[in-house]
């Protein structure tokens, strides 16, 4: 899986007293907990708060993670715990009287009616997925596939050197010239 | 300007395929160097677009909040053992001043809040006091009645007798003294 070695020298670190290392862990998985928070908290700037909540209870209790689970996995139920502990004590909205909050498909339905009610949040993101797309596409072949191979399927470079013929090298440095591309692309959209 | 070699190196790392003494040097560099944690969170940016992990909303960088955010807890739960210790103070010192007006207040014999006695013009708050040594117990009273009796009654040696048969000294003609007849 992708970067969980990453992930295990990460926590050792965080877990020597190294906080600077969880740095790069909220770095890496603040959008994917964004995201999964946001299903739950409807409101965007709540959502936000509770995803930094999300990671302080992380860092707190990361002295008891054992690594029986994927950093990830673990992260991801506090994430869900806190944002059905928001839900729960904030002032429930009467349109949602009766909807099962577990309920993913319920989630998304949500998070597509508060990107309504927040185009310019909603310009920001697909702006940016549309910017990748497009650098995507004027890659060459190999790196496109690479890249894709990778972020996509989640294959480790030796599958993807097998599955291309050529060296895990040639695939490391394919991969890393594609992110290259892309990067230099959104940047303007970011800074 | 990171080198073409450090952010390869970032790539390969975030793919969990940087050799191990690489990946020792690269850490510390991602947490020392802002343009590697750039890098980083650029990188995987791409990634959770490409895999439609993004919120409609791009989260920014929170590692500030989440630093903030880390150390307030720290200067409130002192705050906390700061108030939860004044309050313990101020409760051993409540009960301090209570435990001393009540014992005071039994040791002067409550002379000293008991209005109309003169003395202090303090009054105390509290609810007056009995001075239990004051009031008579039963067994006193009895006892009181008994000498009362006694005094009033009871033959004294080397008295003259009564003049009058009295109910105790009726029953002794010849006037002597009991004790006195008995030793005789």
């Amino acid at each position: 899986m992708a970067g969980t070695e990453a992930d295990r020298l990460l926590v050792e670190r965080v877990q020597a007293g190294e906080r600077t290392a969880f740095d790069a862990l909220v770095l890496k998985y603040q959008q994917r907990i964004f995201k999964l928070v946001s299903r739950y908290v409807w409101n965007r700037e709540e959502a936000r708060d509770v995803t930094q909540e999300v990671f302080v209870r992380a860092y707190r209790a990361i002295g008891s993670f054992r690594g029986d689970s994927e950093f990830y996995t673990w992260l991801y139920r506090i994430a869900v715990n806190a944002a059905k502990n928001a839900v729960g004590t904030a002032t429930r909205n009467p349109v949602e009287g009766g909807l099962d909050i577990d309920d993913p498909e319920i989630g998304e339905i949500r998070t597509k009616l508060t990107d309504v009610s927040s185009p310019e949040h909603l310009l920001c993101a697909e702006d940016l997925k549309r910017t990748i797309n497009d650098a995507i596409g004027a890659l060459p072949a190999e790196l496109r596939r690479a890249i894709l191979l990778r972020e996509i399927e989640g294959m480790s470079y030796e599958e993807i050197a097998n599955a291309m013929h050529c060296p895990v090298g040639t695939v490391r440095s394919r991969i890393f010239r594609a992110r290259e591309a892309i990067f230099i692309r959104i940047k303007p959209l970011l800074e | 300007m990171l080198s073409d070699i450090l952010r390869e190196q970032i790539s390969a790392f975030m793919d969990g395929e940087l050799p191990q003494e690489e990946s020792a040097l690269l850490l510390r560099r991602l947490a020392n160097n802002r343009e590697v944690g750039r890098c980083w969170q650029y990188y995987h940016l791409i990634g959770d677009a490409l895999r439609d992990e993004l919120a409609p909303e791009i989260a920014r960088d929170m590692t500030l909040g989440v630093g903030r955010a880390l150390e307030k807890p720290v200067a409130r739960s002192r705050l906390r053992r700061f108030t939860t210790l004044a309050a313990g103070v101020a409760v051993i010192g409540l009960a301090g001043i209570v435990g001393g007006l009540v014992s005071h207040q039994i040791e002067g014999g409550g002379k000293v809040f008991a209005p109309g006695r003169g003395g202090s013009p303090q009054q105390s708050i509290l609810p007056r006091q009995v001075d239990w040594r004051q009031t008579p117990s039963p067994v006193q009273t009895e006892l009181s009645q008994y000498l009362l009796m006694h005094d009033l009654y009871a033959p004294q040696l080397h008295a003259p007798a009564s003049p009058a048969g009295s109910p105790m000294t009726s029953a002794n003609p010849s006037g002597a003294p009991h004790r006195q007849a008995a030793r005789n």
